[in-house]
């Protein structure tokens, strides 16, 4: 009914400052085994602002986890810049934590171990430090009564929690997340959702958050950069400025899930085969 | 109600030994039983089957005699157990670090795999009669022996596990700042530790059998492999009975340890199954 604000905004109002950006980024692999080069990555700019929930949205095979894996400094830039404070990305740091689609959490540590383990590799705190820190973290995560269980024994969701909280404890100043609820459930997405939403608001770190969930997207981000497939491009930065928490049914948030849907499917490829 | 019932079984656990251990030591009692009645009833020669009460008392004398009498069963145990287990760690210390380097630096791959394709095609038994010539026959021929069976399932299997540790395991350790030595010790093993163990218990039984072997062969060396072999020479069957049961409950000893191992890793870890830990 309030059809005078829209809450679909373009950038340039964003509060923080930028902190990283993409400046015709390209990322090419070259296979050993002699065949043609593969194109992930084809010209892609964008700016990320600090504190701002970012959410990198487009369809599979669009560079989007590729231009995810290049900021966390995993895989290597192939051509135009990519700024981390002004700076090139120069390989990976404990700025920068990862949060993986299917959580490669270590098998060999229980839920305890695995959130300690961060911790543990900085060496800056005794044990007891550490062992607070992740327990706080257990306790933010709802994993409290796991603490010394192993990971094989746990459902999706809370592996994917531990993840998290493996990667939150060390509180890095950006959150990398890669489809992190794309292997679960509709019920524990919903959750983890609702749960991420609310840890973003309480935390002071910047998140980068890969998805193809049009919904998702619009639930967590505070900004939304979409990609198209082939040649993989960034076609709209746009700001989403809802109240949190919020609903998936709420009116509004169903009028940008229409907006960016009529948006992806102008840039999708007419013929996927072509 | 299953789930109940194997819980109650587990608690029961603490105490109580296992299921399938009461059924093995029925087993086992059982073919003792057998084997003391044919014995004492002499369906089969005593001196072809001496019983398990025969044995218990040649294991007395052997043991316990000093230098009285030919066979010296502590003095056996001792000699190939020590060729064992140095064989055994040099074995380790060979093939570790080359199964690593093999699978982390492409060239040195390149050169080594062959070689281990190559020496896993190699029965231990046909290097025998040249590490002789080489060697002697005495004590280098069989640890050369361990060496050489040991090393190459450690070095593949360990090539291999290093090869399937998911690289996003570096880049997670790498996102927390982790030093590289803290990548090998807390990335690198516990990512080889179920492919290692299997490398070693495979080495381990592949050493095993070929030390006893070889010490029947070399005549200056002593130990299990050789004493048996020479009861064979003076018709002393209670003796060769009493050192196939010594060797045979060492072998089942030195694979307890690894099954041991296997619980404590693979199993306990959920990497691989257990048969029925969900």
């Amino acid at each position: 009914m309030d059809g005078s604000v829209t809450p679909v905004q373009e950038t340039g109002l964003a509060a923080g400052p930028i902190v990283v950006e993409a400046r015709n980024l390209r990322k090419v692999f070259t296979p050993q085994d002699g065949n043609p080069p593969v194109v992930a990555v084809e010209d892609v700019s964008f700016q990320i602002r600090r504190g701002e929930f970012t959410v990198l949205l487009g369809p599979s095979g669009c560079g989007k986890s590729t231009t995810l894996y290049m900021i966390g400094g995993f895989e290597k830039v192939s051509g135009g810049e990519l700024m981390l404070h002004g700076k090139p990305v120069a390989g990976p740091g404990p700025d920068r934590g990862i949060v993986f689609q299917d959580f490669v959490l270590f098998p060999w540590r229980t839920v305890l171990g695995n959130i300690m383990f961060g911790l543990e590799m900085m060496r800056r705190f005794d044990r007891a430090e550490i062992r607070a820190r992740a327990e706080h973290y257990v306790q933010h995560l709802g994993l409290a009564g796991f603490e010394n269980a192993y990971p094989s024994t746990l459902s999706g969701g809370m592996k994917q929690r531990i993840a998290i909280a493996r990667t939150l404890a060390t509180e890095p100043e950006f959150m990398l997340m890669d489809e992190p609820f794309a292997a679960l459930d509709a019920q524990t997405r919903d959750r983890l959702i609702a749960d991420l939403s609310r840890i973003a608001g309480e935390q002071n770190t910047t998140f980068v958050f890969v998805t193809h969930d049009v919904r998702e997207a619009i639930r967590l981000a505070d900004r939304i950069i979409v990609f198209s497939p082939r040649p993989s491009r960034v076609v709209q930065s746009i700001q989403v400025t809802l109240p949190r928490p919020r609903d998936s049914y709420d009116p509004r948030l169903l009028e940008i899930d229409r907006e960016l849907r009529s948006l992806i499917g102008r840039h999708a490829p007419d013929d996927p085969a072509s | 109600m299953s789930g109940a019932a194997s819980m109650a079984g587990h608690a029961r656990g603490r105490w109580r030994p296992s299921r399938n251990i009461c059924i093995g030591a029925a087993s086992v009692g059982t073919v003792l039983l057998l084997w003391q009645t044919m014995s004492s009833l002499g369906v089969v020669p005593t001196v072809l089957l001496p019983g398990p009460v025969t044995l218990a008392r040649q294991a007395v004398v052997l043991a316990g005699q000093g230098g009285a009498v030919p066979f010296q069963l502590e003095h056996d145990i001792t000699l190939t157990m020590v060729r064992l287990l140095g064989g055994f760690a040099c074995a380790v210390a060979l093939a570790v670090p080359l199964g690593v380097i093999s699978a982390l630096w492409p060239p040195a791959g390149k050169l080594l795999q062959p070689v281990f394709a190559v020496l896993m095609a190699v029965p231990a038994i046909a290097i025998v009669p040249i590490l002789m010539l080489i060697t002697g026959i005495g004590n280098a021929t069989d640890v050369t022996v361990v060496i050489f069976t040991a090393f190459v399932p450690i070095a593949v299997y360990v090539h291999e596990g290093v090869k399937l540790v998911d690289r996003r395991y570096y880049w997670t350790a790498r996102s927390f700042g982790t030093r590289p030595v803290d990548v090998f010790r807390h990335i690198l093993l516990p990512g080889i530790a179920v492919p290692l163990i299997a490398g070693l218990r495979m080495g381990m039984g592949y050493a095993w059998r070929s030390l006893i072997a070889t010490e029947s062969l070399t005549a200056l060396s002593g130990g299990l492999g050789y004493s048996i072999f020479q009861a064979a020479q003076f018709f002393d069957t209670r003796t060769i009975y009493l050192y196939m049961v010594v060797i045979a409950l060492l072998g089942f000893g030195i694979e307890a340890l690894f099954r041991h191992a296997e619980r404590r890793t693979a199993i306990r870890w959920g990497v691989i199954a257990s048969g029925g830990s969900q």
